[in-house]
């Protein structure tokens, strides 16, 4: 299933939110959409209709949040399902994103 | 002349897919494994993920060599190949270039790092792995048991 990026402002922060699959075909799709929409301000990632991730895509949630830590903006993971939650977890990454 | 085929054995019952080292068909192996994986009643989401992960790592070692080192005179350069052996689902990825190491079981690099998490991400997910190199190609080979094996749902 391709990806599916949707943004929404409210009040000085930006939700995304991801649908479909997150791999290294379509991570690249996620890092464009955030430079151009989210430049600024907290993000928060919603995660809740995604289908599949890859270590590609994990990277690229990796360095989203990188990238709001730089500019000393907050960066919200939400919404994590088990499939997912699960590739975070073997990656070490459940405390990195504040899910723990 | 390069014959993946040949060097990783026989899959006459499996799904054995070439693949173009090209970017842009993760998802079209993953639902080539999905499809082979219900055909046997297997449910097991982890066998997208590894072959996801394996063949992007077969991708990149290819697409990121010198292609005189990856000739393959027509050939595919990277060969899936998917069985149901006894209790276990069995996956082998062989691939054309440059050799590459498995890496060790504890080495996922650290939550700042930017590459890596591939293969040790694959290493977690099976219960055995196996590398070996035999006239110029990769060839790995992991494997997972599954309860569901042989039970059609």
């Amino acid at each position: 299933m391709a990806l599916t990026i949707s943004i929404e402002h409210l009040d000085g922060t930006t939700v995304a939110w991801l649908a479909g699959d997150l791999d290294g075909d379509t991570c690249a799709e996620l890092g464009a959409a955030l430079a151009a929409e989210a430049p600024e301000g907290s993000l928060v990632v919603d995660l809740g209709q995604l289908t599949f991730i890859d270590s590609s895509g994990i990277t690229e949630l990796v360095e989203a949040r990188a990238t709001c830590v730089e500019r000393d903006d907050s960066f919200t993971l939400r919404s994590t399902t088990p499939p997912i939650r699960r590739v975070l977890e073997i990656t070490g990454l459940l405390e990195h994103f504040g899910l723990v | 002349m390069v014959d993946l085929e040949h060097l990783i054995g026989s899959n006459e019952d499996g799904l054995v897919l070439p693949i173009e080292p090209v970017r842009g068909h993760l998802g079209v192996i993953r639902g080539e494994v999905r499809r082979f994986l219900d055909d046997h009643g297997i449910d097991d989401e982890t066998w997208l993920l590894v072959a996801n992960e394996l063949v992007a790592n077969a991708v990149d070692v290819v697409a990121g060599a010198d292609p005189d080192r990856c000739a393959t005179d027509g050939e595919p350069a990277i060969l899936l190949s998917l069985a149901v052996d006894g209790d276990r689902v069995a996956l082998t990825v062989a691939n054309v270039g440059p050799a590459f190491e498995l890496p060790d079981q504890s080495s996922m690099p650290p939550a700042t790092s930017a590459r890596g998490r591939g293969l040790p991400l694959v290493r977690a997910l099976v219960d055995g792995i196996r590398l070996h190199r035999v006239e110029g190609i990769s060839i790995v080979t992991c494997w997972r048991a599954h309860p569901a094996v042989g039970r059609r749902t």
